[in-house]
């Protein structure tokens, strides 16, 4: 049996109406007899059979309509239909279907027309010059402030955006800019200033004090403490006077895990010691600071910062910290704003002992004045504390056997 | 070396071609006899008589189809429209046959044909007379397309277009036919189709020019060269297919692109050369490409084109304008 479907004609037709048949069932026809003449959009189309046979049924009639694929008739050729359809062979074919080609043809619905509500989202504006040097530079062109007409970030932006990140060497030469990648140090720097100025509210306190007295005793017992083999700097009574001040005000020696709510107080003083390094600051502490006299501590400082400046220091001397001085003093600064060092809660900011007027008696008199600058956490620390433990440093600092007699 | 116009170097490239080669063919309206309506075809009806040098009817769809023959049969015919806005006419083979027959024989067999065109305006002319047609026939597959902006490259421009086996459109920017002369080699030589030529180095911007606005932005250029503003000048030379790779490398050395032409400005010549360096020299600019075009306009008469066209003055505004962006 012969099942004769309503094939694809071409000329991108998909369906037809039967228009006339010119055999009916039970007729014998022959190979390339007209079967039936089909209508579509462009033309009719007169089916030839493709065999020979008796026609066993016709299954549409004349002004039915028909798709491409529809078993239209049956002719008994006298060969069994195949249990399973062939799966036609797909194949691919060279050149169009015909004139008009195959146009697509789909229900698909189309979106209707919808407006848009216009955004006003403004596109940082930047030449691609300028947008590839920041790229280049690993700069968010966002983060740049443009100074072209409408803002409009320029190259010369880029460049002023870009600041060197390690401490630029001074040189006589006038270079052309570059552009240094930081070393790890750095970075570590880098994310502790961050971490610090992030978490940290610090509030600064500023006062001087007069050290007449003590700049008289270091340079009485200075070439006693040569003699030991030990360099006497100021730093090692400053220390003391810290030391005694933080086991009075303990909340100074401490560390504060806000989420917990919790204040950690420090049995022991572990008293970092900021030094200036070629490769930037580092921060050595003295384990359990409160054993050493004052001899005792500045032999322990100049071991630590030598340590340092050798770069030999182990990484257990640089943590563990609880309180932090640092010596602006050393470059010739009076004040600063200390950042602390995280996770401790204050530090100490020593500037240069110099020679001021000081009133005395209502007399003005030259004097020896140390500069102090306490930067505290003001989450667990008032100012008033803060003002409390300066005042006691001053004390100390400006009565130095007071020093020596813890 | 003798010196030459543009016109006379056409008339010589193609008295040298015919004589070279039997196969040439010239013709066109009043080509033959009269020597063509700008005399470039002058003398050589007498010297290769009226089989090889001939007139046609006032036919443009007849001149191109017949050369699409006659090059399908073996010869090299050299056809010329009598003015560029003549041409539509005869577009229809150009662009449908022409054009088509190396695609459609599956790469077998060219159509070698050139067709001259007088081309541009400037010249005080008639409607139809002083038109840009590039975007026409750039934009067909298949077809070359070329123009010169010299004596020299004329002569070398039109033995090549001659020579290569696909049709090409051979522009003659007619404003300049008579204007200035070169010296010329003698001998028969070619210049490459496809390769733009660099007249004018400079470091402060780039700008893309062919036929006769060449010399018009060379002028400007010299005019802003004592104001500091050094300006690269390419000649094009070959519209389709165009040399990329020099205006590349150009623009990422000077960081910014005008082009300057008298065709239109929307959907105009300048639109592709524009988007191509956009495409591929995008991190290299340093402002927005810059378009100096005629205007969206059918070409004015006589009292109004030099308002339309590109001249020395604005194209020197143009000039200092882009250069004043800052990146």
């Amino acid at each position: 049996m012969y099942k004769f479907k309503f094939a694809d004609i071409g000329e991108g037709i998909h369906e037809g109406t039967i228009l006339k048949w010119l055999v009916k069932e039970q007729d014998i026809i022959k190979e390339g007899d007209t079967l039936v003449i089909v209508e579509t959009d462009k033309v009719n189309a007169e089916l030839p059979s493709p065999v020979n046979g008796k026609v066993a049924k016709i299954h549409f009639k004349e002004g039915d309509d028909i798709h491409v694929g529809d078993v239209i008739i049956e002719i008994d050729d006298g060969k069994e239909t195949p249990k399973k359809e062939e799966t036609p062979k797909e194949t691919v074919k060279e050149g169009s279907a015909g004139v008009v080609g195959e146009i697509d043809v789909s229900d698909e619905m189309i979106q209707a027309p919808t407006t848009k509500a216009s955004t006003n989202e403004v596109k940082i504006l930047a030449s691609p010059v300028a947008r590839k040097m920041a790229s280049d530079l690993n700069i968010k062109i966002e983060d740049i402030k443009g100074t072209g007409p409408l803002g409009r970030v320029l190259k010369d932006d880029v460049l002023a955006y870009q600041r060197p990140s390690e401490k630029p060497a001074i040189t006589n030469d006038i270079l052309g800019d570059e552009v240094i990648k930081i070393s790890r140090h750095r970075r570590a720097i880098s994310n502790a200033m961050i971490t610090s100025k992030q978490q940290i509210p610090h509030t600064v306190l500023f006062d001087e004090v007069v050290v007449n007295e003590l700049v008289e005793f270091r340079n009485k017992v200075k070439e006693m403490a040569n003699q030991e083999g030990i360099k006497l700097t100021y730093m090692a009574f400053i220390s003391k006077a810290v030391i005694i001040a933080l086991s009075e005000f303990r909340v100074f020696n401490a560390s504060y895990n806000e989420p917990q709510g919790e204040i950690h107080l420090y049995k022991d003083i572990n008293l970092g010691i900021a030094v200036d390094t070629e490769s930037g600051l580092v921060v050595p502490n003295i384990k359990n600071a409160k054993q050493y006299s004052v001899f005792g501590l500045a032999k322990e400082i100049d071991v630590l910062a030598s340590k340092a400046l050798s770069k030999t220091l182990a990484l257990e001397e640089q943590q563990q910290g609880t309180f932090t001085i640092t010596n602006f003093g050393s470059v010739g600064v009076p004040y600063g704003t200390p950042i602390i060092n995280y996770p401790e809660v204050a530090i100490l900011g020593i500037g240069k002992i110099d020679k001021k007027p000081i009133i005395v008696d209502n007399i003005i008199e030259v004097g020896y004045v140390l500069p102090l600058s306490l930067a505290v956490d003001h989450r667990i620390i008032d100012g008033a504390d803060a003002g409390r433990f300066l005042h006691r440093l001053k004390e100390l600092l400006h009565n130095p056997t007071l020093l020596l007699l813890t | 070396m003798k010196t030459l116009t543009l016109l006379q170097a056409i008339n010589e490239a193609l008295d040298q071609a015919m004589a070279h080669d039997d196969r040439v063919v010239v013709y066109g309206e009043d080509a033959g006899f009269e020597g063509g309506v700008f005399r470039v075809t002058a003398g050589l009806q007498e010297k290769y008589g009226k089989l090889r040098v001939f007139d046609t009817p006032i036919s443009e769809s007849t001149l191109t189809g017949s050369a699409i023959g006659m090059a399908i049969n073996g010869l090299l015919p050299v056809a010329e429209i009598q003015f560029d806005g003549f041409i539509f006419p005869g577009l229809t083979d150009l662009v449908t046959h022409a054009a088509r027959f190396r695609n459609r024989s599956r790469g077998q067999y060219g159509v070698p044909m050139v067709l001259r065109v007088p081309h541009g305006g400037g010249i005080r002319a008639l409607e139809h007379h002083s038109e840009s047609i590039e975007a026409f026939v750039n934009a067909v597959p298949g077809l070359k397309v070329v123009t010169p902006s010299t004596p020299y490259d004329a002569k070398g421009l039109l033995l090549a277009a001659i020579n290569d086996p696909d049709p090409v459109v051979y522009l003659e920017p007619k404003k300049i036919y008579r204007a200035g002369r070169q010296e010329v080699p003698n001998e028969m030589y070619e210049i490459p189709i496809g390769k733009a030529n660099v007249v004018k180095e400079g470091t402060d911007m780039t700008i893309v020019a062919w036929g006769s606005i060449v010399r018009i932005v060379l002028k400007a250029a010299s005019m802003v060269l004592e104001e500091g503003i050094n300006v690269e000048v390419i000649d094009l030379r070959t519209l389709v297919p165009y040399d990329k790779e020099t205006i590349i490398n150009s623009v990422k050395k000077t960081g910014k692109f005008m082009v300057v032409t008298e065709a239109v400005k929307s959907y105009g010549p300048a639109s592709e050369l524009i988007t191509m360096v956009n495409e591929k020299a995008f991190y290299s600019l340093e402002a927005a490409p810059v378009r100096l075009t005629g205007f969206d306009i059918t070409v004015p008469l006589a009292r109004g084109e030099k308002y339309h066209f590109p001249s020395e003055e604005k194209v020197v505004s143009y000039i200092r304008k882009l250069h004043k962006e800052k990146a």
